[in-house]
């Protein structure tokens, strides 16, 4: 009997996503009486395979077929279903992202089973699972049960961090290939457009964030100086995107981009909490306000009272100067 | 436009009727919320009753999640049961033989997913379901015209029953507020050094 722990990889190269879920799954295994598997799918599956032991895999499935090479909900999630009817998986684990979330949950619609979307604890039980998950994106918590068959869990994006086993497993690799109907293929990516070449929001080291308080779409050059003198790219609040100063793809929030960069640097950001949801996994955050009661300053760890378009320039130009040039 | 919830939820199919829904469906509960498969089986039954009468939907539209519950897969649920593909987390959708979709053949959709610093393209055959996603338009705001017009339009009530799923809720309630004591670093401009020294001792300025 096993936890079978769903992985996402990117030709080859495991997700961080995924190891937080791998780091979530051992000790639930561990406390559920349960062998820690993982499956893979994919085109590059064997080379994130190989590494999945020193994450605490005793068993790695790499599921193989000719419409799995690139993604699929539904035969991503159809190959789940199988993996679990086949192999004695009584619960499955992946991590809360798009693609966590939709693949767990084809595979409890075609299991008929349920699924408890983003979890940050899960402490399993005879007698049916017990779970904290958070809703509206963190801001308000659920305490959950869960009764089935198979337990089938995401875990929340960025509720743990994730490490490697203290004691590695076999991480068995072992090919699974499901029996897929041809009509699968009617969901799977036939094409992949790169508008952003290198960071991104979601990976950014640093992140500027502007809010109702830069004023225009003009008024962002600033904030995209000083993020590309830092490395970092530029994100902002719900505000800004219905101004339509900037797209819906820089929207830092519960239904934009969840940020986790090293410092985010939150300017003219009242601090919703609908923001704040996305930024909170931030290791740092500045905020830089004329209100010193503005929430996103009572949150921040550091903060700055003054008005964003002198204070971004200046922190731009004392860069600039301590570099020399 | 079809929605499950409780009385109070017709005003959110009046305001969808203020800016073009032609026709409303309430699945009426009595309780504030159904678990997921609860939801997922009426909403299948709800849509099975209206396509028996008139057809069945070229396209259903499902939220990709609601915005309190977040249980990220009532579509999901109710595609499988119709038998019919979905795809989930849509900002951008082109219907085959509209002008300006392209080569998207007539009986399919382009349907367009964000990624990490870009977007994935499927191509979804009719009848299909989408989830989408906020930000895969602005809407539109209602006219006065709209919302005199959607008093008018008829408010079907279809009462059903499903069994309870396996997922249950005990209590609500708000995660510990994360003290921290704010390091004001300084005021205006001046605060500039301070911001920088920060930086450094981060290691994101070298």
């Amino acid at each position: 009997m096993s936890l079978l722990v769903v992985c996402e990889h990117d030709r080859g190269a495991l997700s961080d996503a995924s190891l937080e879920a791998l780091t979530f799954g051992r000790p639930l295994a561990a406390a559920a009486g349960l062998d820690l598997a993982a499956v893979v799918i994919g085109e590059g599956a064997d080379a994130a395979a190989a590494g999945l032991g020193a994450h605490g895999a005793a068993t790695v499935h790499v599921a193989s077929h000719p419409i799995l090479t690139d993604f699929g909900p539904e035969a991503w999630g159809e190959t789940v279903a199988q993996l679990v009817r086949s192999t004695g998986v009584t619960a499955v684990l992946a991590c809360g992202t798009e693609r966590g979330n939709e693949v767990v949950a084809q595979g409890a619609a075609r299991l008929d089973q349920p699924f408890v979307a983003n979890c940050r604890s899960v402490e399993p039980g005879t007698d049916g699972w017990t779970m904290t998950r958070v809703q509206w994106g963190g801001s308000l918590l659920e305490d959950a049960t869960l009764t089935a068959d198979v337990h089938l869990v995401t875990v929340a994006h960025h509720a743990v961090e994730a490490v490697t086993a203290d004691l590695p497993a076999a991480g068995t690799v072992s090919t699974f290939a499901p029996d897929l109907d041809e009509s699968l293929a009617r969901t799977v990516v036939v094409d992949r457009v790169v508008l952003t070449q290198g960071i991104t929001l979601s990976t950014a080291p640093v992140v500027v964030g502007g809010g109702r308080g830069v004023g225009s779409a003009e008024a962002f050059a600033p904030l995209e100086e000083l993020a590309a003198e830092l490395g970092g790219v530029v994100g902002c609040s719900r505000a800004v995107t219905n101004n339509g100063w900037r797209p819906h793809s820089d929207q830092v929030g519960q239904t934009g981009t969840r940020i986790a960069p090293e410092i985010y640097i939150a300017s003219g950001i009242s601090g919703a909490i609908q923001h704040w949801v996305g930024a909170m996994a931030a290791k740092n955050i500045l905020a830089i306000n004329t209100d010193a009661e503005a929430n996103m300053v009572a949150r921040a760890g550091h903060a700055v009272i003054g008005d964003l378009h002198q204070v971004v320039p200046a922190i731009t130009e004392e860069v600039r100067r301590r570099r020399g040039s | 436009m079809l929605t499950l919830g409780p009385a109070e939820a017709e005003e959110q199919l009046r305001y969808a009727a203020s800016v073009g829904a032609h026709r409303l469906v309430l699945v009426p509960i009595a309780e504030v919320d159904w678990d997921p498969q609860r939801t997922a089986a009426a909403l299948a039954g709800a849509i099975g009753d209206l396509e028996a009468a008139d057809g069945p939907f070229d396209l259903v539209l499902f939220g990709n999640e609601s915005a309190d519950a977040g249980g990220f897969q009532v579509g999901v649920r109710v595609a499988h049961a119709l038998g019919r593909p979905i795809v989930n987390g849509i900002k951008g959708i082109d219907v085959g033989g509209d002008p300006g979709a392209g080569d998207v053949p007539e009986g399919s959709v382009a349907a367009r997913r964000e990624i990490d610093g870009g977007f994935e393209v499927y191509r979804v055959p009719l009848p299909a379901v989408l989830g989408v996603k906020e930000g895969i338009n602005l809407p539109r705001y209602p006219t006065m015209k709209g919302r005199l017009a959607s008093k008018k339009v008829e408010m079907a009530l279809d009462e059903r029953t499903a069994d309870a799923g396996g997922q249950g809720r005990v209590r609500l309630h708000r995660p510990e507020e994360q003290v921290s004591e704010t390091i004001i670093l300084g005021t205006g401009p001046e605060a500039a050094p301070a911001v920088v020294d920060l930086l450094e001792e981060l290691g994101v300025f070298q």
